[in-house]
């Protein structure tokens, strides 16, 4: 299948600092794709990236590809890229709040894409933006229409965050932890609410993560990243069962699991590398138990078939100590 | 059976909601109400629940940063909220809170060693002052820092190191407990398992125990001993941790363990049910059993009757109509 979204060597600086160094991944109609990484491996820059949401004097996309359906959006005009967001790609936020106007209705705020995308009338774009609503499941979706951001809770908050991010039926939806900030059981509602989404209109979802349960739950297929690189791409099922970089299998020993109640997690040695001054070789070096000499080198990504990469040296290597 | 270090009876905390001009009290925030529990030397008590469950208002009580409406905390068998001055400050000594945000706790004009140092300037009597500063390398050791973290301050350490330098400060007193509330939530999944083994290691050298407090099932199973589900400011199952996590008998604590996504994903969509709804207000929560609104098996009597504890097997207690008819099934 080919994808809907595809970036390639996507490199990202903020002043000195290296950001994002190199990040690929693709996705495709109907799949989920799991961007998973801890605090500071880039994953939120990459997809603010991809969004055109980076932009000088802060920070300067320095080079990449980030196509959609083959055009490149880097190199597309503001005007243009302002017309594909929100039609055709689209973002959730962690906090939907900080994406939403405080002074005006959520239901204004839909309408208001519809107005400005679809050209419909005051009264049309109003009646659609209460469907949207009652999409993502917001009782009594008609009266919640005229309420303001801060009279939502934080569940219905994100979905209503969800909402503005459906609302023009986008191909590619990227949410940036959607559920972070939410109990369990509300994160397990509003994961299944994007699940059946995406079922029913066949979106590509990339959903950024450091919670590899959630990875667990939900994704097809997870992009690793560490260091601003994505270092492993793999099915879900695959990941989990035989990861094929250090760092992936390190993370995975370090969640607590029923059986290793009793015993010590397993830590990842050292902390995550400078970013203004970024090694040559392989990022993951000084904290990995594979290291070889021939990791000064920065490693290519190999490709293991079947949709599957690593970029590491000793790959073949991961799993035996 | 080793000594009860901590035991708390009928706790309740109620906050006056006030509101207009007159600041007039409009209602009752039901933070805590009448929470019940038991902690021996050495053992670990995981305590889980959601935001607004009160186990934040909890902990804030078990060290007497907070006084409760009613009922009594008793720290090696002395009621803590009836002491008071000098006494007070030496029972504090014995509970210590571990916060989720240490850079909240940590001044930030203040070097680790000098906010390590700290409870000793407090506390005069804890240490002659000429051993002050070997006590303050050593605390710094026991948590994994080294000797030159000690001149730095919070702005230039990385969350996990802030958290170690809290749990020094802490261990300062000596304390038989320690509360922990949150203590990894805001952690990366590598630097949780520091610390999550870092207070392992603590309870075997100096056999503390724990009151651990969080939303993540997996950590608290990880450690604890028995754990204690809460809902709205009350406890509605507790028992020890494989009962609880692989004989659940209250319906909210299995809706705990089907919304929590498993990190396998070979067991996914095995979760079984999910809630509908989020916890109510704890201003006005709901009559009889407070989960009965949200509850998929809530019948006629669990709108009217606070529901009893009913015992599934020794220690093992749900707060739940039905829970006796279930456990059979």
């Amino acid at each position: 299948m080919s994808p809907v979204l595809a970036v390639s060597d996507l490199h990202v600086r903020f002043g000195a600092a290296h950001v994002v160094n190199g990040a690929g991944f693709s996705v495709a109609a109907g799949e989920t794709l799991a961007l998973l990484g801890e605090s500071g491996s880039g994953k939120s820059v990459t997809a603010r990236a991809v969004m055109g949401l980076v932009r000088p004097p802060r920070g300067q996309v320095t080079a990449g590809t980030v196509l959609l359906h083959g055009r490149d959006l880097l190199t597309l005009p503001e005007e243009e890229l302002r017309k594909l967001r929100g039609t055709t790609i689209s973002m959730v936020f962690q906090d939907a709040l900080s994406a939403l106007n405080p002074v005006l209705s959520v239901g204004y705020q839909i309408a208001e894409l519809f107005r400005v995308h679809r050209g419909m009338t005051r009264k049309e774009a109003r009646r659609a933006a209460t469907d949207v609503l009652g999409q993502v499941r917001i009782p009594d979706a008609k009266r919640r229409a005229d309420d303001y951001p801060h009279q939502f809770s934080g569940g219905m908050r994100q979905r209503v965050g969800i909402a503005l991010a459906i609302a023009l039926r986008p191909e590619v939806i990227i949410a940036d932890e959607p559920t972070t900030a939410l109990d369990v059981t509300v994160q397990a509602q509003i994961l299944r609410l994007l699940g059946e989404i995406q079922r029913e209109h066949g979106t590509a979802l990339v959903l950024i993560t450091h919670d590899m349960g959630v990875v667990a739950d939900v994704a097809d297929r997870v992009a690793v990243m560490y260091a601003g690189r994505v270092v492993e791409q793999a099915t879900a099922a695959e990941v989990y069962a035989a990861p094929r970089h250090p760092y992936t299998e390190a993370l995975l020993g370090a969640i607590p699991r029923p059986q290793l109640r009793g015993r010590r997690l397993s830590v990842i040695p050292g902390s995550p590398p400078d970013l203004s001054a970024p090694d040559p070789g392989c990022r993951f070096r000084p904290r990995c138990r594979y290291a070889g000499d021939g990791c000064t080198r920065a490693p290519v990504e190999h490709d293991l078939g079947d949709g599957r990469h690593t970029a590491c040296h000793e790959w073949e290597r991961v799993g035996s100590a | 059976m080793s000594e009860t270090v901590l035991r708390v009876t009928d706790l309740v905390k109620h906050f006056p909601v006030r509101r207009g001009p007159m600041r007039r009290t409009v209602g009752v925030l039901k933070a805590v109400d009448g929470v019940s529990l038991d902690l021996r030397a050495g053992e670990t008590l995981g305590i889980v629940g959601e935001s607004g469950c009160g186990k934040s208002t909890l902990a804030r009580m078990l060290t007497a940063h907070e006084r409760p409406t009613s009922g009594t905390v008793e720290v090696l068998g002395r009621p803590l909220h009836q002491l008071r001055g000098g006494e007070l400050r030496r029972a504090r000594r014995h509970v210590q809170l571990i916060f989720q945000d240490p850079s909240g706790s940590l001044d930030p004009r203040m070097t680790v060693s000098a906010s390590v140092r700290e409870p000793y300037d407090v506390n005069p009597d804890l240490a002659p002052r000429g051993d002050v500063d070997r006590r303050v390398r050593e605390l710094l050791e026991v948590v994994g820092l080294n000797p030159d973290h000690g001149g730095r301050y919070p702005h230039q350490l990385s969350g996990g190191q802030r958290q170690r330098v809290g749990i020094a400060r802490a261990l300062a007193l000596r304390p038989e407990v320690l509360v922990c509330d949150e203590p990894v939530s805001a952690l990366d999944v590598s630097v949780q398992a520091q610390i999550v083994n870092l207070l392992e290691r603590l309870r075997d050298e100096f056999g503390l125990a724990y009151v651990f407090i969080a939303h993540d099932l997996g950590v608290v199973r990880h450690l604890a001993d028995r754990v204690a589900v809460m809902y709205l400011g009350r406890i509605v199952e507790t028992g020890s941790q494989d009962r609880v996590y692989e004989h659940a008998a209250h319906p909210y604590t299995r809706a705990l363990h089907a919304a929590a996504p498993a990190p396998d994903p070979a067991l996914r969509g095995t979760g079984g049910d999910l809630l509908e709804g989020e916890p109510p207000s704890p201003i006005d929560p709901p009559r009889g059993c407070a989960f009965h609104p949200r509850c998929p098996i809530a019948v006629d009597r669990c709108a009217g009757q606070v529901p009893k504890p009913v015992e599934l097997s020794p220690g093992h207690l749900a707060f739940c109509h039905l829970a006796a008819d279930r456990a059979g099934v």
